[in-house]
């Protein structure tokens, strides 16, 4: 977070630029150090990174206390593509590959939620994922005003079927499919607001 | 032609031109994507070698891909440490690319409009800047290069989160919007801290000019989406591009007020600035980008009518460390910058006799 104006300090590495950064480092609940540095340095000594991290973390940490509570199982949650372990990524904040999303899936949720306010993409779709199959659609999905209910020709399946059909596909892992079937599914449901 | 940071150092970014609309107060608009790769380990994880495969891989499908005239691609691992500072002063590449090791680049176009990173905290950064209030045209065009690259390049998705990030706070579209305000009668009427808490409580963040965790100098802010998830592209930008033009109006009502209550103070402090620009004989960075803040007011309300804009706003990132040096053609220390640097702002400003 950066904080604003307010009397300067200079920063006590370079001694050049105003010290943004201000640390108190703690010992046994006792003020050991104080340190003013500006960004620069500060980003030198990894330090600035380390405030962004404990944002995460912390978000991470207030999901624990308000669930039932992240069992020593989920902690040792692991990615069988990139062999991060839940712990680590708590501590780290920071996924080892995409798979991690679905690996931590029960825990990603809650964050997103916290983070985003959501938890559900709505925007663009990279070309390659959706250009397979179907012919090069023009654009993406164009924001105009759909009438309704624009029944689709096919003697459809319900949504419920449709939704338990992505389910599975994305438990499979396959995307591409999933995210066209996502697609028809959002199509068939009634406009929410802010298209 | 090959371009190279040398020839970088010797024009400025469109982005500093000062031509934009709003241009008074708004110095860019900047778009930035970020983007894995589907199947690879993220940087978090990945080993040197899948780092240098990364690289190689993007770097070909980046140059198959239209990013515009002018373009030139830098491996960083292969440059010096005062080329990294000089490319992130020009918000061509950021602190986490500049710190980070190992293979990592920076694909430049465009009169350095567009910049895109490999190897950031993500496979891929896009980046495309632009002068002024110009959100519009700014997404028309990373949107395009978004899609020439994901036709190319297997990109992770997944069906309900969107894109996918290392770090969660990018996930679903990848994108943040930044508009760097400059608003420097805000700050001295004391309304800048209404505006902050005004954006905060509608999940906006307000940043310094160099990004995250930097310190407002200069009096410039970036304003930029909090939230990636849940809205598409075009309601993000809406959404700013409805905020930005409030604060735009504010900033003019502090300086009409400036100008007619205390027109002798106001006067007083650009001309102060001014001469200090012009005859200092050493300068920090920090009282630089105050001083030429005051100037850059002046400028906008008529009160140096023979100081052009556009040479204020290059003097905001060609007085920086990197830049300096840059220029100098070697390493500083900071006693020596400080004098570096009020040569060269001598030397631009004309020192008057």
């Amino acid at each position: 977070m950066a904080h604003v104006a307010q009397p300067q300090k200079m920063c006590e590495v370079c001694k050049e630029s105003a010290a943004t950064v201000h640390l108190t480092e703690m010992s046994n609940q006792h003020v050991v150090l104080e340190r003013h540095l500006c960004d620069v340095c500060a980003a030198k000594q990894g330090l600035i990174g380390k405030i962004q991290v404990s944002l995460v973390s912390e978000l991470l940490g207030s999901l624990k206390e308000k669930g039932k509570g992240a069992s020593a199982k989920d902690a040792d949650l692991k990615c069988p593509d990139c062999g991060i372990t839940y712990a680590e990524f708590r501590a780290k904040a920071r996924f080892g590959c995409a798979r991690d999303y679905d690996v931590f899936r029960k825990h990603v949720v809650g964050l997103l939620e916290k983070i985003h306010g959501a938890t559900e993409h709505v925007g663009k779709r990279p070309k390659g994922a959706i250009k397979a199959p179907p012919p090069a659609a023009p654009a993406p999905p164009p924001p105009a005003p759909p009438p309704p209910a624009k029944a689709h020709k096919t003697p459809a399946p319900s949504l419920a079927e449709l939704e338990k059909e992505l389910e599975k596909l994305v438990k499979a892992e396959e995307y591409e499919k999933a995210a066209r079937l996502r697609d028809r599914i959002r199509d068939m449901k009634p406009k929410k607001e802010g298209s | 032609m090959v371009m190279r940071i040398d020839d970088l150092a010797r024009q400025a970014g469109e982005w500093l031109r000062g031509t934009g609309p709003e241009n008074d107060i708004v110095m860019s608009s900047r778009i930035r994507l970020a983007r894995n790769l589907a199947g690879k380990p993220f940087l978090t994880v990945a080993s040197h070698k899948t780092r240098a495969e990364l690289e190689a891989q993007i770097h070909k499908a980046l140059d198959q891909v239209n990013i515009g005239a002018g373009r030139m691609y830098i491996s960083l691992k292969e440059t010096t440490p005062v080329d990294r500072q000089f490319l992130m002063e020009r918000h061509l590449i950021s602190r986490d690319l500049l710190n980070a090791e190992g293979d990592r680049g920076v694909a430049i176009a465009k009169e350095e409009t567009v910049a895109i990173m490999v190897n950031e905290e993500d496979h891929l950064r896009l980046q495309v800047l632009r002068s002024g209030l110009q959100l519009r045209e700014t997404w028309k065009e990373i949107d395009r290069i978004d899609d020439e690259l994901s036709a190319r390049l297997p990109i992770a998705f997944h069906p309900q989160f969107g894109h996918l990030t290392a770090c969660p706070t990018n996930a679903g579209t990848g994108m943040r919007i930044s508009v760097l305000l400059h608003l420097p009668a805000l700050v001295i009427t004391r309304q800048i801290d209404k505006v902050f808490q005004a954006l905060s409580r509608i999940s906006f963040s307000v940043r310094g000019l160099y990004g995250e965790g930097t310190q407002a100098s200069g009096n410039f802010y970036q304003i930029s989406n909090q939230a990636t998830l849940g809205k598409s592209e075009e309601q993000l930008i809406n959404e700013l591009s409805n905020v930005v033009p409030e604060i735009v109006k504010f900033e003019r009502h502090c300086r009409e007020k400036l100008g007619s209550e205390q027109k002798g103070a106001l006067e007083d402090r650009v001309m102060r600035a001014c001469g200090t620009l012009r005859y200092a004989r050493s300068i920090s960075t920090e009282e630089t980008m105050e001083l030429l803040s005051a100037i850059r007011l002046g400028s906008h309300m008529a009160l140096l009518p023979d100081i052009p804009s556009r040479t204020i706003n290059e003097l905001f990132v060609s007085t920086q460390p990197g830049h300096l040096q840059k220029h100098e053609g070697r390493a500083l220390s900071p006693q020596e910058r400080d004098l570096a640097r009020a040569g060269f702002i001598r030397g631009k400003l004309g020192e008057k006799h």
